[in-house]
């Protein structure tokens, strides 16, 4: 209760914003908890841009990061009320020699301001990240991104394949461990 | 309370909100943990452990002195509190924090170190059974106190501050309608308040204590109830033990193996002759091969214990008796070599995984020689000279957890009949027996047996010991591959050329059948033999084959055993042997990662075969096959890691059985005697793990 009224006694402008949110929360809590695996999307990776866009704000995420060539998941937090869930919200990536690749934000669950995607970088370089709704008077908005070399296969197996260092001293401590008890 | 704290929305939130992110560290760090020892759980975790593993494994180090007096150190309670300071304070540096957020590793890093501080600075004041309390109870109020004392500073700061602290939240908490000043308000009045929750009931707690006195001070130590005896035999298990020490239940078993052989062989002959959709080209070389290597992994020879071509035999030992003795001159590995060289050679040569008649022809090949070695010769010489499916299995169960041996060896000493050798007849008595049974057809003295080598799990012993002495239970790894000991028909491990060889063959062999899969391997095969001018790369890949299995472990291992021999002593012979024991284990693992690889991305396939031969048969039950599942699913993320882990597990072993050999016969120099073993391995790990990073031929699937 404290804790509450400390929040509204500091922020006395922006109480009638907590009292809107508090609901959304609600749902977000909601559907965190009802897809936990689609939750997921938004865990780790980097932001790649934010601030505001036609009737709202935003944040993009893309993981992994830095982004590399291969499989890459967007992530579209968007606060604006009025996209409404028959848009249609495009990430279009557009790279050297023309080449582009699209994909379509859906939302985690229905109502939920959070939204994902997968795409497939299929080379490295600079690539124009835009953002589009369908049908919407708004215009597009862009940002610039790098993407590096996929990793070889290997970098990502590699403390899979080292755990047999720390292994071996341990098994060495406890031949000498157990020679010397037997000693005794 | 981990579940709520990691699980739950409270850690989705927290990548967005700092407040959450806080909830998530303040449940992880002080409800969770204290809880976690309040219920003892390191100790029902280590009384849970098998045995072997607590006394063999962690024994040493909970007896070092060293071990214990580092372990006193760290739950001392300045080291709790000192670790709850240092890992509080570094995280909530800015830099550090905003990290974890964006990297998944240092994410999990940070939870890791807050949760290890926690139970360091949890661990002296619940002093979770059987420790006690360094500190009298009074000490334990400034202890808490000044914990808490602290946490409200971190907190302080958090609340009070003008600034964001934490700029990685600006975003995510604006477009959630929330002030990131706020929410790091809040995130400190979480810490502060929720923290003191915790610690001032400790605190008046442990007044109580300091007044009224510490009921753990009282207590004095009870006496012990006497132990029962245990038995890890699993003959004696419920249920599994009455199936495996049933005649009838091993004959059932045995004939249902026969069965599913002459469906695989006729189906082969008669069915479609494209692997994926043939009982031929899917259960024999994806399903058998991957259980049968993990059955030997985590029981025993199982796979031989249920042999159709012993079920097959037995049934022409009803109406034929053998007179003739397996000739001396024969005796030993020498025709197990060839054959399993032949074996592997063929296999990759004329593409048996992918041709269902021709697996159908060399299955029928073993039916017709093991009845006619066994209808001529007394005894299991087939099983224990020939097969090379049985002496692989005879190999890898060296490392099988269980064997069957003795129970106790002094009954063994007073026994004058040795039914376990000689066989028995029925009787009465306290185990009694309603059939005459053979003694071990392999020649394996019970009270001399050595490890798992030569024995097919076939358990006759079992039946025929008047004393019940025989069991299976858990057996040593070293019995086997490092002991220096006289092994009934086996005899000792640095003085059999032929089983090394076999060892040697079977280790390579497993290295080469994996190799010869993957996409390097194969352009190899199609570049040399383009070069060479052939017709079809099939010799190629014969020769390649026998360059793997035959010609590169004799100059490697010979290499190996000289260097041995002039590094440590002693004759290049027995080190050559002794070696080939040692590299068993890295050999089996890769078999074991090879065929588990096929088993988990093509265990499917084996429903649109049975569903084909099903509607050949003209029996439509199983609806019509689907042929989708012909076709590997994709490889699954656990399964990399696990092969690598396993590939790793195999060097340590077989480098500990090069060193271990050394050390029980009492080498002076047991170190620079294995060294060349221990490269040996080193090199096949490398190989292995090269091997499994490698794109890989889909065999007994559609693609």
């Amino acid at each position: 209760m404290g804790m509450w009224n400390m929040d509204r006694d500091a922020a006395d402008a922006d109480a009638g914003d907590c009292a809107v949110n508090l609901p959304r929360f609600m749902v977000l809590m909601f559907v965190c908890a009802a897809a936990p695996s689609a939750v997921v999307w938004a865990d780790g990776g980097a932001i790649v841009d934010r601030g505001e866009w036609g009737g709202g704000r935003f944040v993009l995420w893309v993981n992994p990061a830095p982004p590399t060539v291969g499989a890459t998941e967007w992530t579209l937090l968007y606060s604006a009320e009025a996209a409404s869930s028959s848009q249609r919200m495009v990430l279009r990536l557009d790279g050297e020699g023309g080449a582009w690749q699209e994909g379509t934000f859906t939302p985690v669950d229905a109502g939920s301001a959070m939204h994902t995607c997968v795409t497939s970088l299929p080379f490295a370089g600079e690539w124009t990240v835009t953002l589009q709704i369908d049908g919407s008077a708004w215009q597009p908005h862009t940002v610039a991104l790098r993407v590096q070399p996929a990793a070889e296969p290997w970098h990502a197996a590699l403390p899979w394949m080292l755990l047999w260092i720390p292994a071996g001293v341990l098994l060495v401590l406890r031949e000498s461990l157990a020679m010397r008890q037997s000693r005794a | 309370m981990l579940l709520v704290a990691l699980v739950s929305p409270v850690d989705s939130l927290g990548h967005l909100l700092l407040s959450f992110h806080m909830l998530q560290h303040w449940l992880l760090m002080m409800v969770a943990v204290p809880l976690l020892l309040l219920g003892s759980a390191g100790m029902v975790v280590l009384r849970g452990l098998p045995s072997r593993l607590r006394r063999g494994a962690l024994g040493p180090f909970l007896a070092s002195p060293l071990c214990r007096r580092m372990l006193r150190t760290v739950v001392h309670p300045i080291f709790g509190w000192t670790a709850l300071l240092v890992v509080t304070a570094a995280w909530h540096v800015p830099a550090l924090y905003q990290a974890a957020l964006q990297r998944d590793w240092i994410h999990r890093l940070e939870h890791a170190s807050f949760i290890l501080a926690a139970v360091l600075f949890w661990y002296p004041l619940v002093a979770p059974w059987p420790s006690r309390r360094v500190w009298p109870s009074a000490a334990f109020i400034a202890y808490v106190l000044a914990a808490d004392l602290q946490n409200t500073v971190f907190a302080a700061i958090l609340t009070f501050s003008e600034r964001v602290l934490y700029p990685v939240y600006e975003p995510t908490a604006a477009v959630l309608g929330w002030s990131p000043l706020r929410d790091q308000q809040l995130a400190g009045a979480i810490m502060w308040t929720g923290t003191q929750l915790i610690m001032l009931p400790v605190a008046v707690l442990f007044v109580r204590r300091a007044l009224l006195g510490d009921p753990q001070e009282a207590l004095s130590p009870r006496p012990r109830a006497p132990l029962r005896p245990r038995t890890n035999d699993l003959l004696r298990a419920p249920f599994i033990g009455a199936v495996l020490r049933s005649r009838r239940a091993r004959g059932v078993l045995r004939w249902t193996a026969l069965s599913v052989a002459l469906a695989v062989m006729v189906d082969g002959w008669v069915g479609p002759q494209d692997a994926p959709s043939n009982l031929a080209g899917t259960i024999p070389w994806t399903h058998w091969r991957g259980i049968a290597v993990l059955a030997l992994l985590v029981l025993g020879n199982v796979f031989c214990m249920t042999c159709p071509l012993v079920a097959a035999r037995n049934l022409l030992r009803r109406f034929w008796t053998p007179r003739l003795r397996w000739p001396r001159v024969l005796a030993g590995k020498w025709i197990a070599v060839v054959l399993v060289v032949v074996w592997l050679v063929v296999y990759e040569a004329f593409d048996l995984w992918a041709t269902p008649a021709g697996t159908a022809w060399v299955m029928l090949g073993f039916f017709v020689a093991a009845l006619v070695v066994d209808g001529l010769f007394k005894g299991a010489a087939f099983c224990k000279s020939i097969c090379p499916i049985g002496q692989f299995q005879m190999v890898q169960s060296t490392l099988s957890p269980f064997g069957v041996s003795v129970r106790d060896a002094s009954v063994c000493r007073g026994c004058e009949t040795q039914e376990c050798i000689r066989g028995a007849q029925p009787r009465g008595g306290l185990v009694p027996l309603r059939v005459a049974v053979p003694g071990c057809e392999l020649e394996l003295f019970q009270p001399a047996k050595r490890g798992n080598l030569d024995c097919t799990f076939c358990l006759d012993c079992v039946d025929a010991c008047p004393h019940g002495n025989v069991a299976l239970q858990p057996i040593r790894v070293r019995d086997s591959l490092a002991s220096p000991a006289w092994g009934s028909s086996i005899g000792r491990t640095d003085g059999r050329l032929d089983l090394a060889l076999l060892m040697l063959v079977l280790v390579f062999g497993a290295f080469t059948n994996a190799a010869a899969m993957t996409g390097p391997w194969l352009e190899l095969a199609d570049s040399l033999s383009a070069r060479w001018g052939m017709a079809t790369p099939m010799l190629m890949e014969g020769a390649l084959a026998f360059t793997g299995v035959c010609v590169l472990p004799l100059g490697a291992a010979l290499a190996a055993a000289l260097a041995s021999a002039r590094l440590g002593g002693g004759g290049w012979l027995g080190n050559f042997n002794l070696g080939a024991h040692a590299l068993v284990p890295i050999g089996a693992m890769m078999w074991c990662v090879h065929w588990t690889f096929h088993l988990a991305t093509s265990a499917q396939t084996v429903i649109p075969a049975s569903q084909r031969a099903m509607l050949d048969l003209g029996i439509g039950w199983f609806g019509q096959p689907e042929w989708a599942q012909s076709c590997c699913v994709p490889t699954p993320a656990w399964l990399l890691p696990l092969e690598l882990l396993l590939l790793q597990g195999g060097l340590l072993c077989s480098g500990w059985i090069a060193w271990r050999q050394r050390i029980d016969r009492n080498e002076r120099h047991p170190i620079r005697a294995s060294l060349p073993w221990w490269i040996l391995a080193t090199a096949l790990w490398a190989c292995g793990t090269w091997i499994v990073m490698q794109p890989m031929q889909m065999r007994g699937t559609a693609l």
